[in-house]
Parts: structure tokens; sequence; C-alpha cells
């Protein structure tokens, strides 16, 4: 935070010569203050950690070193069902939403109209509140066209959650230059599969692949939106929530997390060197 | 410029279906799945509710005894200013994180550290809001650490429960969504346009007030929107690390749970939509965020 506010002074000095050296300053100092800001980020993630091995539970000091709570958490079916069924439902999530996603941001090399108009219907899905399309949802799904409450009955307000985040990260990933490159090899006489395969699909796969990871994890961890849903079939961000409010915090949550972020470490990490690898 | 322009004759008939081929599916699904539930919420809102049922009736009840009660205008007007407090810090700490990522590092190093920091957003945000917990608290790591040294003789206990946790917990939650989008528009940014800056002898100030920060504004206006919107719409934050205010969401969550009154939540959130839909349509009357999608 010390770093943020010198910055932000140095700037409104006014001599030339003294800004000349602090725009040499001002790199460390952005340097410190985003070290400091990673430390922030992740100080709740190595505090879960930490206190997951702590036998006194969530609080500091240190008393020991323990592994109990991961053998209660793994003994807590409740909690593993919830896990099974989050990834069930986002991994289904992940596969609509990704073919809708890549489908719309591809329609974006061209101008056409209403092509506004499908950005601002995309915004809408991420600018409603949770609580309000939830409350919609369960609505329209459940009361008024009488679907039965369920896990699945969450997919289709997932993927309305998560495409209009894979579409951004599509659009502001795809090559400049791929509507060009598709362009010449029609000129040339390929055809439309034959364009797709082999000119557009190789340029623009890292980046599906990105959103397709950025909307699993957008629907793993969404709670609001299938809330009212889901019936008895809680998900693990639900049934958290429920633990949560309910006990407060237990040091199994803590050991949950844990695992869920040395999970999507190497999944990202695996995800991650997959994009770069193919970039090259 | 215009793509289709430059087809070969006899193509733009061909991109046009092409184009409702690749769109339709998105646009239907949003259409059934998002569109109609707004729309009955807002049906919902005009209905009259008795005895845990709701009863097709037309009532202005919802609003006029609910979303203008004492306990809903003080618990709206203290989510919006949450809301709007917390994107200004959001961003005030994001620019920076975003102008580091673009700037000092090479766009390979830039994207890395991205992803780097979106991994403990993979974490459910129930956990890492508890998280703070032993940080914050009484006895927690910050109170130890400071009697410790010396600095305090006694815990501080604005740390937890109170509205500096809050902020904490927000800006862990937001920082990396703000400072998202606006690196993708200073990756945006035509290097030349630096270097004839500079080549203009502007210097470094000049530089960004004239050229980055103008430019980096879609993203700017699309990082204050996702922050808004999911400030507002946050549960884990009022629920663990407030002393114990409501916000108008959890206010709604509540009332559906506590005997489905259906009407009244969907009153307050068709009121909780358009005080949304203000914030956004100011944004977007300020900033054109499309240019964000034509690079």
């Amino acid at each position: 935070m010390a770093a943020e506010t010198t910055t932000r002074s140095s700037t409104s000095n006014d001599s030339l010569l003294a800004r000349l050296s602090e725009a040499l300053n001002v790199r460390r100092l952005l340097v410190v203050f985003v070290s400091f800001m990673i430390l922030y980020i992740y100080a709740p993630i190595l505090s879960l950690i930490a206190f997951s091995f702590n036998s006194g539970g969530l609080t500091f000091p240190f008393v020991g070193f323990t592994t109990e709570w991961y053998t209660i958490l793994f003994e807590n079916q409740t909690i593993i069902d919830a896990t099974v069924r989050s990834l069930q439902l986002a991994l289904v999530v992940t596969v609509i939403a990704t073919v809708l996603s890549t489908a719309a941001a591809l329609a974006y090399r061209y101008d056409f109209w209403g092509q506004r108009g499908l950005l601002y219907l995309l915004i809408l899905g991420i600018i409603t509140p949770g609580i309000t399309y939830g409350v919609g949802a369960s609505l329209t799904l459940s009361d008024l066209a009488g679907f039965e409450s369920g896990l699945w009955l969450a997919t289709p307000v997932h993927v309305v959650w998560t495409v209009p985040f894979a579409v951004i990260i599509l659009l502001a990933g795809f090559p400049r230059n791929l509507a060009e490159n598709e362009q010449a090899a029609r000129v040339m006489g390929a055809s439309r599969w034959v364009r797709f395969r082999e000119i557009v699909l190789p340029q623009i796969a890292p980046t599906v692949l990105g959103a397709a990871v950025f909307a699993f994890t957008l629907s793993y961890n969404e709670a609001t939106r299938g809330l009212l849903l889901v019936g008895q079939d809680n998900t693990l961000p639900i049934q958290i929530f429920a633990v949560a409010t309910g006990t407060r915090a237990t040091p199994e949550l803590f050991a949950l997390g844990a695992v869920t972020t040395v999970f999507s470490t190497v999944l990202l990490t695996v995800a991650g060197g997959i994009i770069f690898y193919s970039s090259r | 410029m215009s793509t289709v322009e430059k087809l070969l004759p006899g193509d733009r008939d061909i991109s046009l279906s092409e184009i409702h081929a690749l769109t339709g599916p998105t646009v239907l699904w949003f259409l059934v799945f998002l569109l109609v539930p707004l729309s009955v919420v807002f049906v919902y809102s005009f209905l009259s509710y008795e005895s845990f049922s709701v009863v097709w009736e037309f009532t202005l009840d919802p609003y006029t005894e609910t979303v203008l009660s004492d306990t809903i205008i003080s618990a709206t007007v203290l989510t919006v200013g949450i809301g709007l407090v917390v994107t200004v810090i959001t961003l005030l700490f994001g620019y920076p994180i975003a102008y580091f990522l673009r700037f000092s590092l090479s766009e390979k190093a830039g994207i890395l550290l991205l992803l780097f920091l979106v991994i403990p957003f993979w974490t459910s945000g129930v956990v890492r809001t508890l998280g703070w917990l032993p940080i914050l608290g009484q006895t927690g790591v910050i109170n130890k650490v400071l009697l410790w040294i010396g600095v305090i003789d006694q815990p501080l206990e604005v740390l937890l429960y109170s509205p500096l946790a809050m902020a904490i917990g927000y800006l862990q939650n937001y920082v990396v969504f703000m400072a998202s989008p606006i690196y993708i528009s200073l990756s945006q940014i035509d290097e030349d346009l630096l270097d004839a800056s500079e080549t203009l002898r502007g210097n470094p100030v000049e530089t960004f007030r004239h050229v980055t920060l103008p430019l980096s504004l879609p993203g700017v206006a699309i990082g204050c929107m996702f922050t808004f919107v999911l400030t507002i719409g946050n549960f884990s934050v009022p629920n663990f690390l407030s002393g114990g205010q409501g916000t108008i969401t959890t206010l709604i969550y509540s009332s559906v749970n506590r005997g489905l009154r259906y009407p009244d939540a969907a009153a307050m959130s068709i009121m909780l939509l358009l005080l949304i839909f203000i914030f956004v349509y100011a944004l977007l009357r300020t900033v054109d965020i499309t240019k964000i999608a034509q690079g």
C-alpha cells in the first residue's frame, strides 16, 4: 500500500528533472507494489494451506502439525458427493459454453448487423446479479415450466454465466489477421471445412483452451445462480456455503481449500504449458 | 475496416448465413434462458403474496411496502455505496498491476504472471474469504505480529468484522478481475503511438495521460463493470467479514429462503438490476467498450 501512494504522489511533482528521475523509480516502485499485491492476493490461500495442518485449528499461533483435518475431509461423504457433482456440472457446462462462445466469437471476424446488440446481450449475462438471475431461473424453470429441481437444471444458468467471459477472452485472444489468412486460403480455393481445419482452428486453439479453462473455473465456483435450482443436489460451493454459515469456519474447509488450490495449480500449469507450447 | 468489404463478389450472402449459424445458438440460448427468466422476475414483482404462496393478482405492494421500506432503502444505499467504493479502490490497485504486466514484462511473462494470479480464484470464494479469519482475527497473524513488535499494546478490533475487513476481502476478490481487461486494453495499444509521443518530446507522465490512459479506457470500463456488479452480488464477504450488515443481495436470498416471498424478492431484484443498468449505462455513455473486441 505504501508503494501505491508514493507512485501516485510522484506524478503530481512538476519539475521535469524530478519527473525524469522519478520515472526511473516508478518502475522499481511498481515492482515493489506488484510483489506486495501478489502476496496479498495469495494471503488467504497461504493461510488456508498453513492452518489446514494446524492441530490447534484456525487460530494463530501454530500448536502442532497434523493431517487430521484431511482425514476428516476425505471421510466426509457429503463433501465428496458435492465435489463430484460440481465437477460433472462444470464439465458439461464447459463443453456447451466453449462451443457456443467459439462460434459467437468467430462471427466477430466480420462486421455484421447486431454485433453490438449481441455483445450487450452477452454482457447482460454478466451484469445480472446472481441472486436476481437465480430467482428468475427458478421461477421460470421450476415453477412455470415444471422441471424438477436437480443438478442438471443448473446447466443452462451456468452456461449463461460462463459464455460472456469466454467470448471476451476469445475476442481478446484471436489473432488480428485471422480473417485475412482465411481469406487468402479462400482465394486459393480451399473449401469452408478445410479453411476451418487448416487455417482457423490451429490459430485459435490455444485461446479456445484458455476460454474453456476459464469457463470451467467459473462454473465450478458458482453458487448463487444455481442455489435455488439444484434442490438437494448441492454443488461444492453451495455445500461449503451451507457448512460455513451453519458452523462458521471449520478446519476441514481449510483442508478442502488447500486441496482445491493444489489441484487447480497443477491443472492451470498443464493448460498454460499447452498454450505456450502450441503458440510457438 | 470492414472485413466483409474485402470479400469476393457474391461472398456477402455466404458470410451472412455463416454469421447466423455462428451466433444463432448463443442468441437463442440467451433469449430462452436469460431474457425469459428476467421477464418472469419482472412479472412476479407485481404479484400478491399470501401465506407462503404467490397469488396471481396485480399489486404494487412489493414495491410500495417492501422496496420503499426504510430497511430496504438503507440496505440498498449501503450496497451501492460498497459497490462504488470497492470499484474505485480496486481500480486504484488494479491499474498498476495491469500496467506492470504490460510494460515491465515480456508478453509471455505477462500472461504467465496473470495466469499465476488467477490460481487463487480456483478455490471457492467462501473458503477464500474464510482464509482471512486466522490472519485478521483478534488472535490472528497481523495482531500477534504487531503486538510482538510493540506497535500496539492490545489487539486491533478493526481488522475483522468491520468495513476494513470487507474492503480487504472485496479487493482480494476483484483486483485480478479489474487488472485483466485493463491488461488486454493495454496490450492492444500500438507501440508506435508510444514511440511517437516520445519522439514529440512527451515525457512519461504526458505519454501516460494523453496516450496510454485514454486508450486503456475500454478495459477500465469493463473492469469497473465486473467489479461493481460482482461486489454487489457477493455473498461471502458480507456474510463472513462484515459486522453483520446485510446487503440487498443477502436480503433477497433470505426473503426467498424464509417463506418463499417471491414477489418481494422479485421486486428487490428488479430494483437492483435497475441500479446496475444505470451504472453500466453511465459507463457505456463515456466509454465505447466494443473497441476491445475490435483490436
